[in-house]
């Protein structure tokens, strides 16, 4: 499947591992601190509320004990002292009909009605009558049932409970059958600072989620740029060094984990790369073809239609009898690999060097052409560095187009591939025949390029190994 | 690990957790067949059932509970987990027996976090579900039972009673 477009930041490992690291902590601390914030905060709310209901729980036991028969002045009193402590919690008792307790006369006409008799005196001075009309108030007393309220939506937060006090079988002598509740507890404690704790412990939590965030993800990413990522780019880096050529950067391998071992063996392959770079300068590039892909090699060829082009310093032991061997090696490498450039140019395959002859092979199209266009530069640069040589140099050229046998000559162990024949030999017979700085070609391969150069007919020449004459021709120039 | 076996592992606690967060049912007895805890019907008006008829059953793990006397003389009742009482509520006297009354049930499970002072309390109407009764309405009555009060023998020394307003226990 092709991927589409995109940046090319966007797919290199420099960015996707980062990016993998920081989306994992991202989501991985922030699922972890949202679960432990959400608990913690609903631990601290669920433990003020039960504080509230035991509270709740502990003074309906204690109202509910100080409402006994004729003891009702001591609840009253007990209520009093809550309103002037001034508790942060408001503590209050309701009659069943939502009117605060002790605030009338009602209950105690009940009760000495109740009873047949004047049991209490009626209040002289009613105190203020305060009234809850909160359905959950009501719903309370209809169910019996505690009602807890958590007001939050103001900005004064408040637990609220409902506690309906019953009218058990030892009040009803007083109270009478005719309800089950008497009067509803109500404690109203303020929440705010449940809340406060609660706002606090979410930005001391999302503050410490953004700065661990910033420094596990730093200190992640560093360390996988530092230890793995960048170790893999200088992996690739000096791989792609050899793939330019260059043989001599190795890779810096200063551990023994994964990326050290991989680091040595490719070292140890960079080895193996150089040396049979090396060695390939020393066989043709046919040879290179021809082994490309090849499992193995197998003597054998086939015959085929090629261009041979010989090159032969003529006065080389001329040249060499008054000069040391350096400057001797010297000029012979710089003479070869001037040809040699010029054959690969045209597209030639130096098949062999023999001493200061090469003997090189031109193949496909315009393959005689481009052998004598080779020839006629090599005598022109030839001649070139004459100019300022004190002893010239010259080079005979021979070119022979023909059928030739290609393949590989030699054993299992040991191979060249180059070709041979009639053809081939004649190529040589040619150059060696041909005068300085003279490219001298068959008729045949005349034949091939008579209309694209000038040429000049010699006087047939009887070569070894051939009994008739063979008819030559000499390169003027190429057109 | 196959997915298939690997959500069985998921979903099985799950299913688990949401079977056992389920409402406890409870099954009517056949408690007809039980002795009654005082042969006559109750008819005094008393307050959450207010001017009513009420019949009261228990079972034989009930009947069989003891009266227990600590180091220091003091008695208390202890009601065996198990006990189960029934008690039938008629709207009018001629429909005692004849009826299908309200039914009001404790059943003692003292060891179970749930249960309110160590009973559980039920309510069954003809023709509706049985429900558990978790409000104050029936245990803010009975947790009065141990102290003075004034039905059957009144409780005059206010013995714990395991809030029963009458002692069954031997």
């Amino acid at each position: 499947m092709e991927l589409p477009d995109r940046p090319e930041f966007f797919k290199r490992i420099t960015f996707k591992v980062p990016l993998l690291v920081a989306v994992v902590l991202i989501l991985g601390l922030g699922v972890v601190v949202s679960y432990y914030l959400r608990a913690q905060n609903e631990t601290i709310r669920r433990s003020k509320e039960s504080e509230v209901m035991q509270e709740g729980e502990i003074l309906y036991t204690a109202v509910k004990n100080n409402m006994l028969a004729g003891e009702a002045p001591i609840a009253v009193q007990l209520f009093r002292d809550f309103e002037r402590r001034g508790f942060a919690s408001m503590i209050g008792l309701y009659r069943a009909d939502g009117v605060s307790a002790f605030s009338d006369n009602k209950t105690i006409e009940t009760v000495n009605r109740n009873l047949g008799k004047s049991r209490f005196m009626d209040k002289k001075r009613p105190a203020e009558l305060r009234t809850i009309n909160d359905p959950l108030f009501l719903e309370s007393v209809t169910k019996v049932e505690d009602i807890f309220i958590r007001d939050t939506r103001g900005d004064k937060k408040n637990v609220l409970i409902y506690k309906p006090l019953l009218n058990q079988p030892k009040c009803s002598g007083c109270h009478g059958i005719d309800h089950a509740v008497r009067g509803v507890i109500v404690i109203s404690s303020p929440f705010d600072e449940v809340y406060r704790m609660a706002r606090n412990n979410i930005i001391f939590s999302v503050l410490l989620y953004v700065v661990v965030l910033v420094v596990l993800t730093g200190a992640i990413i560093l360390f996988l740029r530092r230890y793995i990522i960048g170790r893999i780019l200088e992996l690739g880096r000096v791989v792609k060094g050899v793939g330019s050529g260059d043989f001599v950067t190795k890779i810096d391998v200063d551990s023994v984990d994964e990326i050290g071992e991989l680091g040595n063996e490719l070292n140890s392959m960079i080895d193996g790369l150089r040396e049979r770079f090396m060695l390939s300068k020393f066989v043709s590039r046919s040879t290179l073809e021809h082994i490309k892909g090849e499992m193995d090699i197998f003597p054998g060829g086939e015959k085929r239609l090629l261009t041979v082009l010989f090159t032969d310093i003529r006065n080389f032991t001329e040249y060499s009898e008054n000069r040391n061997p350096e400057t001797v090696l010297e000029m012979l490498n710089t003479v070869m690999s001037m040809q040699a450039r010029i054959i690969h140019k045209n597209g030639g395959d130096i098949d062999k060097y023999v001493g200061d002859e090469i003997m090189a092979v031109f193949d496909g199209e315009d393959m005689v052409y481009r052998a004598a266009k080779s020839a006629e530069e090599i005598r022109r640069e030839i001649r070139k560095m004459n100019e300022a040589s004190v002893t010239p140099i010259y080079i005979g050229f021979g070119i022979n187009t023909g059928e030739m046998i290609a393949g590989n000559m030699g054993s299992v162990d040991r191979a060249d591939r180059t070709v041979i024949g009639d053809a081939v030999n004649l190529g040589a017979r040619l150059c060696s025949i041909a005068g300085r700085n003279t490219i001298v070609l068959s008729e045949h391969s005349h034949g091939h390029i008579s209309e694209r150069g000038e040429f000049r007919e010699q006087k047939p020449v009887r070569v070894k190994g051939k009994e008739k004459t063979v008819k030559i021709y000499t390169l003027v120039r190429t057109l | 690990m196959k997915p298939a076996v690997f959500a069985m592992c998921l979903l099985l606690p799950l299913m688990l957790f949401i079977k056992c967060g389920g409402e406890r049912s409870f099954q009517i007895p056949d408690y007809k067949t039980w002795n009654k805890v005082i042969p006559q019907v109750l008819d005094r008006p008393v307050p959450g059932h207010g001017a009513t008829f009420r019949v009261i059953y228990a079972n034989e793990t009930a009947f069989s509970s003891e009266i227990v006397t600590d180091d220091t003389g003091v008695r208390s009742v202890k009601m065996k987990d198990g006990s189960i009482i029934v008690k039938e509520v008629y709207k009018k006297r001629e429909d005692v027996g004849y009826k299908v009354p309200d039914l009001l049930i404790m059943e003692k499970r003292g060891s179970d976090p749930e249960s309110l002072n160590g009973w559980r309390y039920y309510l069954k109407k003809p023709a509706e579900k049985t429900v558990e009764v978790r409000t104050r309405m029936c245990v803010g009555c009975h947790e009065a039972a141990n102290e003075k009060h004034p039905y059957f023998d009144g409780n005059r020394d206010e013995i714990f009673r395991d809030y029963l307003f009458i002692s069954i226990a031997k």
